[in-house]
């Protein structure tokens, strides 16, 4: 069976940047990163297959190659990336944290397989089979680190504070 | 705040912060860059020529190979250690224009790779629920099929499926949806790969924790969560236990089974040693095969030989301050696991010392001059089709 050309890279990216970005970006929650893996998968996928793209499910491929491609970016961050003392995003004032706030700062602080797991569970809507291929594991493995991922992030204080009032 | 709601702040907190972002990055990137950056037009230019010379001394080789086959049929061959250098590469259009050719078409229909047999058959399973299918798919390419869904109804299989000449054997889980972790397997389904039909359903226990598996010669073996390893023949479907307890896993290759102990120590049940390399000293603990080549990791170098020529390969500066961990070998090509930061995969050449970052996905088999990965796509490689990965 030939799969034939379904679109070219180009209008592939056109339409889907914008989405694999924000992907990329709940991925690693760092916005410059995000892009910058977005930009590296558009390159590989141009590597790979140059303008024409004879895939025939290619934001599903992109969005493989963008969480691969976090994890080759963390373990080359010692050579690739600068320091710096000031930081280029703004923060959200931490004083008065919604629940998604308080989310969003709790999966910062997961081991990056979890955080993926949860990302493509709950932005995704990826079924833990469908998350299994993506992260190339058993569908164990899947459930296993989004248990310990939930077992992370309820022990946050806020969670934590948030569970009580409603078992009181 | 129960499971529900804060899967649902959960949800709304990634689809809030996702929203956030209203660009992505620039594309196409202006002319120069783009060359720079993926050295396409250097290469695009010189392929034709590249290929052309690849061709021309593919069948040189292969002629040479032959003569020289022929003519030391009955002289063993003298051993030699030849040392190389790694070098990182970018990725390389040669490998991904063969892995492409070798990517089994299946649409946007869901695979994965069940097993491989010692002759590198491999066993696929593709689609989902009542529309899988399971195919044994030899190296020529020829396709038989399973029943649709020869496991038992309620349970489902995933990799880990053993194969040998005769046996084909299933891992079946019980399917518990809800679960946040994977039960304990619940029975072994055995086919005879003849008639491809089911011959036994062997039933375990939750209490049996069954955790490692490998067959050998017709003989199923399982470590148990009680240390106990047990040896199943599927011939005459008799079980007797082989050691009484102090089994924590199973370390198996194409020709040897053994289980180890919690200090890591590997015990011999049945064939050759998995951690020695036939006719070499040494024992080395994460050594692979496809049946002719071997390779490990050892005093920092990848190490790779060859039974058939004698030849051993020494990989040096392989992974400074990284540990790996070496997953599969096929023929001069070495799949090695990177575990510093996230799991990586890497391919090795060992005919340059050449390595790259591999995006083909887990290497399921490689037995018999076949290499398979299964990932977003299955990949069923010939090792003799892919390129020579270049420093």
């Amino acid at each position: 069976m030939d799969t034939g050309v379904t679109t070219t890279l180009t209008a592939f990216a056109a339409q889907h940047a914008v989405g694999l970005t924000r992907f990329a970006y709940v991925l690693t929650g760092d916005r410059q990163l995000a892009e910058d893996l977005v930009q590296d998968c558009l390159l590989a996928l141009h590597r790979r297959f140059g303008e024409a793209l004879p895939i025939e499910a290619p934001v599903a491929y992109a969005r493989r190659v963008i969480a691969n491609g976090q994890a080759t970016r963390m373990r080359r961050r010692s050579s690739l990336e600068t320091v710096v003392d000031a930081i280029p995003d703004v923060g959200v004032d931490g004083t008065d944290l919604s629940e998604q706030d308080a989310a969003w700062r709790m999966l910062a602080t997961l081991p990056r397989r979890q955080r993926a797991v949860l990302v493509l569970r709950y932005y995704l809507d990826l079924s833990d089979d469908e998350i299994a291929r993506m992260l190339d594991c058993r569908i164990g493995t899947v459930r296993s680190l989004a248990a310990r991922a939930f077992a992370a992030l309820r022990q946050h204080p806020l969670l934590a504070a948030d569970v009580e009032e409603n078992q009181s | 705040m129960n499971d529900r709601q804060f899967e649902a702040v959960l949800r709304s907190a990634l689809v809030q912060h996702a929203a956030t972002v209203n660009s992505g990055p620039t594309w196409p990137l202006d002319d120069e860059l783009l060359d720079r950056s993926t050295g396409r037009r250097h290469r695009a230019a010189w392929w034709p020529i590249a290929a052309a010379v690849a061709a021309v001394l593919a069948v040189l080789g292969l002629v040479l190979a032959v003569r020289h086959n022929a003519s030391d049929r009955h002289r063993p061959a003298t051993p030699v250690t030849v040392t190389r250098t790694a070098c990182t590469i970018d990725p390389s259009p040669a490998w991904s224009a063969a892995t492409n050719a070798a990517t089994l078409k299946l649409g946007d229909t869901p695979s994965v790779i069940l097993g491989g047999a010692p002759d590198g058959t491999v066993l696929l399973r593709y689609g989902f629920g009542k529309t899988s299918h399971t195919e044994l798919i030899a190296p020529d390419g020829s396709r038989r099929t399973l029943d649709e869904r020869p496991e038992l109804a309620g349970g489902f299989t995933a990799k880990g499926a053993e194969i040998d000449r005769r046996w084909i054997v299933l891992p079946v889980w019980p399917n518990t949806p809800d679960s946040p972790t994977t039960p304990p397997l619940a029975e072994f389904d055995v086919i005879d790969r003849a008639t491809l039909h089911r011959t036994e359903a062997i039933q375990l226990t939750a209490n049996d924790k069954v955790n490692a598996w490998a067959m050998l010669d017709g003989q199923l073996y399982w470590v148990d969560g009680h240390g106990r390893v047990a040896d199943h023949d599927l011939a005459t479907r008799q079980t007797r236990n082989v050691v009484p307890s102090g089994a924590l896993s199973l370390n198996s290759s194409l020709t040897g089974v053994a289980w180890s102990d919690a200090q890591g120590i590997t015990h011999q049940v049945a064939g050759a040693p998995v951690d020695q390399v036939p006719g070499l000293p040494g024992r080395h603990p994460d050594l692979v095969t496809d049946g002719t080549a071997y390779a490990w990791v050892g005093n920092g170098d990848l190490v790779w030989y060859s039974a058939a020529t004698r030849q051993t390969v020494l990989i040096h500066d392989f992974a400074p301050g990284i540990k790996v961990s070496v997953r599969a070998v096929g023929g001069p090509y070495v799949v090695v696991e990177d575990n510093a930061l996230g799991p990586n995969l890497w391919i090795a050449d060992t005919r340059t010392g050449a390595l790259m970052d591999s995006d083909t996905g887990d290497p399921i088999v490689s037995a018999a001059g076949i290499l398979a990965f299964s990932g977003l796509q299955t990949v069923i490689a010939h090792v003799d089709r892919l390129p020579e990965l270049s420093c």
